[in-house]
C-alpha cells in the first residue's frame, strides 16, 4: 500500500510542479515594471555595459557552483570520518547538493508576497531564485549522465560541455519565452471577435512556452517567467476591461491554489516515502546550507556593491540570505534521482530541509522584517506631478548623456521605449498608431487618479485640499440654474450627517466632467473600432452565432455613430454641462448596458 | 579641429577640478568630448567654443523631445547668453550639476537644491523665477502631444498645476515645485556614476 502511495506520488508531482509555474506567472507580471529594479543602479557605460552585464551573470553562477562544491565537499569530508550511517561516493553527494542548493522560486513568492517587502528586495531575491532554478536544473542533469557515464569515463570534453550548457540553457529559456510572448500579444491582437478564446491565449500560451522549454532541455522556469513578463504590456492593452479583469483574477486563484496543493503534496509526501533518518546528516546538511548561503550571498553583494549606485546594506543581505528558501522543486528532484544506497537517507533529508526553510524561516521572516524596518512596498499612488516630472527628468537625463556622449542606462531606457513605440507596440497591440514615444504612463496616471477622486467625492468625504476650479465658477456666472447632472451609478443625498460644502459639490463636477470627457473619448474611439453588442452579453456559447450577430451590429452601429460624433465633437469639453448631461444620460446608460458599472472603477482600483 | 589640438594646461584643469569638483580624469573625459563637438575657435584666446549650432548638430539630441530645452539649459548663465557662446568652463560647469553627491564633499555647485533648481530653469522658459500655467502646458505638449489630442493635454496640464500650486496663484515656484518632488529620489535619479 505505501508503496502504491509513494508511485502515485511521484508521478503526480511532475504535473503539479508544473502546475505551481503559474503561481510564478502571476508573481511576474505584476512585477512586469518593478523588474527593471533588478538592472536599477547599475548604470554602465556603453563599452562597460557588456562586461558588467555579463560579469553580473557570472557572479550570480558561481556563487551557485561555489554554494553545491562546499557543501558537498564538507559532506563529503564528514562522511569519510565515518559521522553518517550510509555510505555513499562523490558523485552521488555532488547530486544531493546540487538539488539541495537551490533557492525555490515559488517558495520564495509564497512568502515574499505576504510580507509584502519593497519591490527592489523582493525583486531580487526572486531574480536570483529564477537564475538557481535554471543552474540547479543543469548541474542535476548534468551530475546525472556523469553518474550514469560512470566517474571514470569522464573526459575534459564532459566538463566544457557541462558549463557550456549553462548558457545555452538560460539564454535558450530567455528566446522561448520571448518568442511565445510574441505569438500570445500576436493572436490577441486580433481576436476582437471571439473575447473568450483572448482570454484562453492568455493562460494557455505561457503553458505552452513551459513545456516546449522542458521539451527543448532549457530553463523552463526562466521561459515562463519572461513570457509573462514580456507579454503583459501588449496583451494588456489588446483585451477588454472585463477580460482584463477576469485574467488578473482568475491567475490569482489559480496561483493560489497550485501553491497550496504544492505544499499539500509535501505534507503528503512526508508520509509516504521510504523514510531513513539520519540526524548527523540532517543536521550537518542543514548547518552548511545555511552558513554556506549567508556566505554565498555577503560575496555576491560586495561584488555587485561596486557597480551599483543603490547599493545593497547588511540588512538587506540578511534578508537575501535568510529568504533562500528550499520548496517543493528540491522534492522532485530527489525523489527523481537514481536508485543509489543512499537515496532515502537524501529524500528523508530534502524533506527535513525543506520543512527547516519553509516553516521556521518562511514564518520567522514576517516579524523580523519588522524587526529591522525594512520598507515596506508603499502602495501609494504617484501623484500627477511626480508622474510628469519623472518622464520629464527621463528625457533630460539622456538628452544630457547624449551630449556628454556616453550611452547610459537613460539613453539606453528611451531607445528601448523608442523601439517600443515605433515597432512593437503597433505591430502587436489594437488601434497603436506608431509614435514616437510613450505617453501612456502619464495617461494612465491620469485616468487613475481623476476616477479615484471622483470616487472619494462622491462618498462625500470633505478632503483636506480643495481645488476650486476657475471653470465651474465661470459656468455658474453663466447659467444660472444648476446643471442637472444625472449619473446612474452615484448617489449624493447630503445626510444629516454629512454635508457636502459647496467647494466639494464645485470639485465632484469637475471631476465629473473631466470623467465625462474622457468617457465619451473613450467611447468614440471604442464604437467607431470594435463592435457593439447592444443588449448580448459579452461572451455567448455559440462563437459562430456571434460573429454573425456582430457583423450585423456593426453596421447599426457605424450608422448611428455617425450623427452623435458631429454634435460632441463640436460642443467640445467646455460646452454647457447641461447639455452634456442630457446627451451623457444616453450614453451612460449604454456604457452601463455594456458592462457591469462596477468595471468602470477597476481602473482606479490598484492595477 | 586642426592638426594639433589645443589641449588644456595643468593650471586650468586644477581650477576646474576646484571649482566643479569633478577628478582631473572627469575633466579630461570631458574635454575629449567637447573639443570633439566645438567647432569654432576663438580667434583671440585660442579656445574652443560651442554654438547653438553645434548643439543642434548633436544627432541623438534632435530625437529627444526636450532637446532645444536642454540646449537653452546651457546657455542659461547670464555670460553666456550675452555671447551665445559655450566655453569649456561653462560646459563644466552645467555638467557639475550631474554627479553624485558624495555626503562626505558636500559641493555648492552639486546640492539636492541645485540639481532641483537646474529642472527648475528647464521648465521656466522665460526665466521668469515661476511656471506659469501656459509654459507647463507647453512642455508636457512637447512630451507627450504627438499622440494625445489637444483637450487631454490641456486637463493634465490643469490637474497638475491644481495639485502642484499650493498658493493657488496659477503659476509654481520653486519652492513649490520642491515640495512637489520630495518623495523622489533626485540625487540618485539626477546623476551619472561615471562623472566622479
Amino acid at each position: 500500500m505505501e508503496n502504491e502511495v509513494r508511485r502515485w506520488l511521484t508521478d503526480s508531482i511532475g504535473p503539479y510542479t508544473q502546475a505551481a509555474v503559474y503561481s510564478l506567472f502571476d508573481a511576474v507580471v505584476k512585477l512586469g515594471e518593478p523588474t527593471r529594479f533588478f538592472f536599477a543602479g547599475i548604470q554602465p557605460d556603453a563599452k562597460r555595459e557588456f562586461v558588467v552585464l555579463g560579469s553580473f551573470f557570472f557572479v550570480v553562477l558561481m556563487s551557485v557552483v561555489l554554494l553545491i562544491v562546499l557543501s558537498c565537499l564538507s559532506l563529503y569530508a564528514l562522511s569519510l570520518w565515518n559521522w553518517f550511517t550510509v555510505s555513499f561516493s562523490l558523485l552521488d553527494i555532488l547530486l544531493f547538493s546540487s538539488l539541495i542548493s537551490a533557492v525555490d522560486p515559488v517558495a520564495v513568492i509564497a512568502i515574499f508576497e505576504e510580507i509584502n517587502v519593497n519591490a527592489f528586495l523582493f525583486v531580487n531575491v526572486f531574480g536570483e531564485a529564477l537564475f538557481n532554478d535554471g543552474v540547479t536544473v543543469v548541474l542535476y542533469n548534468l551530475f546525472n549522465s556523469f553518474q550514469a557515464l560512470g566517474a571514470e569515463n569522464l573526459i575534459t570534453r564532459d566538463y566544457l560541455a557541462g558549463g557550456l550548457s549553462f548558457f545555452v540553457v538560460a539564454i535558450g529559456g530567455i528566446i522561448v519565452g520571448v518568442v511565445f510572448a510574441f505569438l500570445a500579444s500576436f493572436v490577441t491582437k486580433y481576436s476582437e471577435e471571439l473575447r473568450a478564446m483572448a482570454t484562453v491565449f492568455v493562460f494557455v500560451v505561457p503553458y505552452v512556452s513551459y513545456l516546449t522549454a522542458e521539451w527543448w532541455a532549457v530553463s523552463s522556469i526562466i521561459a515562463i517567467a519572461v513570457c509573462g513578463m514580456v507579454m503583459k504590456q501588449y496583451v494588456k492593452g489588446n483585451l477588454s476591461q472585463a477580460a482584463n479583469s477576469s485574467v488578473k483574477y482568475f491567475t490569482k486563484v489559480l496561483a493560489q491554489s497550485s501553491e497550496t496543493v504544492i505544499f499539500v503534496f509535501l505534507g503528503l509526501s512526508l508520509l509516504s516515502s521510504a523514510f531513513y533518518w539520519d540526524t548527523w546528516f540532517v543536521v550537518a546538511t542543514l548547518v552548511f546550507c545555511l552558513i554556506y548561503r549567508t556566505i554565498g550571498v555577503v560575496v555576491q553583494c560586495a561584488f555587485l556593491n561596486r557597480f551599483r549606485a543603490k547599493k545593497f546594506t547588511a540588512v538587506d543581505q540578511f534578508i537575501l540570505s535568510y529568504g533562500g528558501l528550499r520548496g517543493a522543486i528540491a522534492y522532485g528532484l530527489a525523489v527523481s534521482m537514481p536508485e543509489i544506497k543512499a537515496k532515502d537517507m537524501f529524500v528523508t533529508t530534502t524533506i527535513a530541509v525543506i520543512y527547516f526553510t519553509v516553516f521556521l524561516q518562511g514564518s520567522t521572516v514576517r516579524p523580523l522584517v519588522k524587526l529591522f524596518k525594512i520598507k515596506i512596498e508603499e502602495h501609494r499612488m504617484p501623484t500627477m506631478a511626480e508622474s510628469v516630472y519623472n518622464k520629464y527628468l527621463d528625457y533630460m537625463m539622456s538628452g544630457v548623456e547624449d551630449i556628454i556622449g556616453r550611452k547610459g542606462h537613460y539613453t539606453i531606457n528611451e531607445n528601448y521605449e523608442r523601439f517600443n513605440a515605433k515597432v512593437l507596440k503597433p505591430l502587436l497591440m489594437r488601434n497603436q498608431k506608431k509614435s514616437d514615444f510613450d505617453a501612456t504612463k502619464i495617461l494612465r496616471a491620469y485616468a487613475k487618479i481623476t476616477l479615484e477622486e471622483a470616487m472619494t467625492m462622491s462618498q462625500a468625504k470633505p478632503t483636506a485640499k480643495v481645488y476650486p476650479d476657475k471653470r465651474i465658477e465661470h459656468l455658474k456666472r453663466q447659467d444660472a440654474s444648476m446643471p442637472r447632472l444625472a449619473v446612474p451609478s452615484f448617489k449624493f443625498e447630503p445626510t444629516p450627517q454629512q454635508k457636502i460644502s459647496q467647494a466639494n459639490m464645485d470639485q465632484l463636477y469637475s471631476m465629473f466632467s473631466d470623467l465625462l470627457d474622457h468617457k465619451l473619448r473613450e467611447l468614440q474611439v471604442v464604437s467607431r473600432s470594435s463592435s457593439v453588442h447592444g443588449d448580448h452579453d459579452e461572451i455567448e456559447d455559440d462563437y459562430m452565432k456571434q460573429i454573425a450577430h456582430s457583423n450585423q451590429h456593426m453596421q447599426i452601429s457605424r450608422s448611428l455613430s455617425q450623427p452623435d460624433d458631429g454634435r460632441v465633437r463640436s460642443e467640445g469639453s467646455r460646452a454647457n454641462l447641461s447639455q452634456m448631461a442630457n446627451l451623457s444620460t444616453d450614453l451612460e446608460a449604454q456604457i452601463s448596458r455594456r458592462r457591469s458599472t462596477g468595471n468602470v472603477f477597476d481602473l482606479a482600483r490598484k492595477d | 579641429m586642426g592638426s594639433a589640438a589645443s589641449s588644456l594646461n595643468e593650471f586650468e584643469i586644477e581650477k576646474l577640478a576646484l571649482e566643479s569638483g569633478l577628478s582631473r580624469s572627469g575633466i579630461l573625459t570631458l574635454y575629449k568630448r567637447f573639443t570633439s563637438l566645438a567647432k569654432h575657435r576663438d580667434r583671440t584666446t585660442n579656445e574652443y567654443f560651442m554654438t547653438e549650432q553645434d548643439f543642434l548638430d548633436i544627432q541623438e539630441l534632435q530625437l529627444n523631445p526636450l532637446g532645444r530645452r536642454i540646449i537653452d539649459a546651457f546657455f542659461a548663465d547670464a555670460e553666456v547668453q550675452s555671447t551665445r557662446r559655450v566655453y569649456f568652463r561653462d560646459f563644466v560647469k552645467v555638467l557639475s550639476h550631474f554627479r553624485p553627491i558624495n555626503k562626505n564633499k558636500p559641493h555648492p555647485w552639486n546640492s539636492r537644491e541645485a540639481k532641483l533648481r537646474f529642472a527648475f530653469t528647464m521648465y521656466d522658459l522665460d526665466k521668469s523665477g515661476m511656471i506659469t500655467k501656459d509654459e507647463f502646458r507647453d512642455i508636457l505638449q512637447m512630451m507627450i502631444g504627438a499622440n494625445v489630442p489637444m483637450e487631454q493635454v490641456n486637463s493634465i496640464a490643469d490637474r497638475t498645476m491644481r495639485e502642484a500650486d499650493r498658493d493657488d496663484d496659477g503659476c509654481i515656484t520653486f519652492a513649490e515645485f520642491c515640495e512637489a518632488m520630495e518623495k523622489t529620489d533626485i540625487e540618485q535619479k539626477m546623476s551619472f556614476r561615471f562623472l566622479t
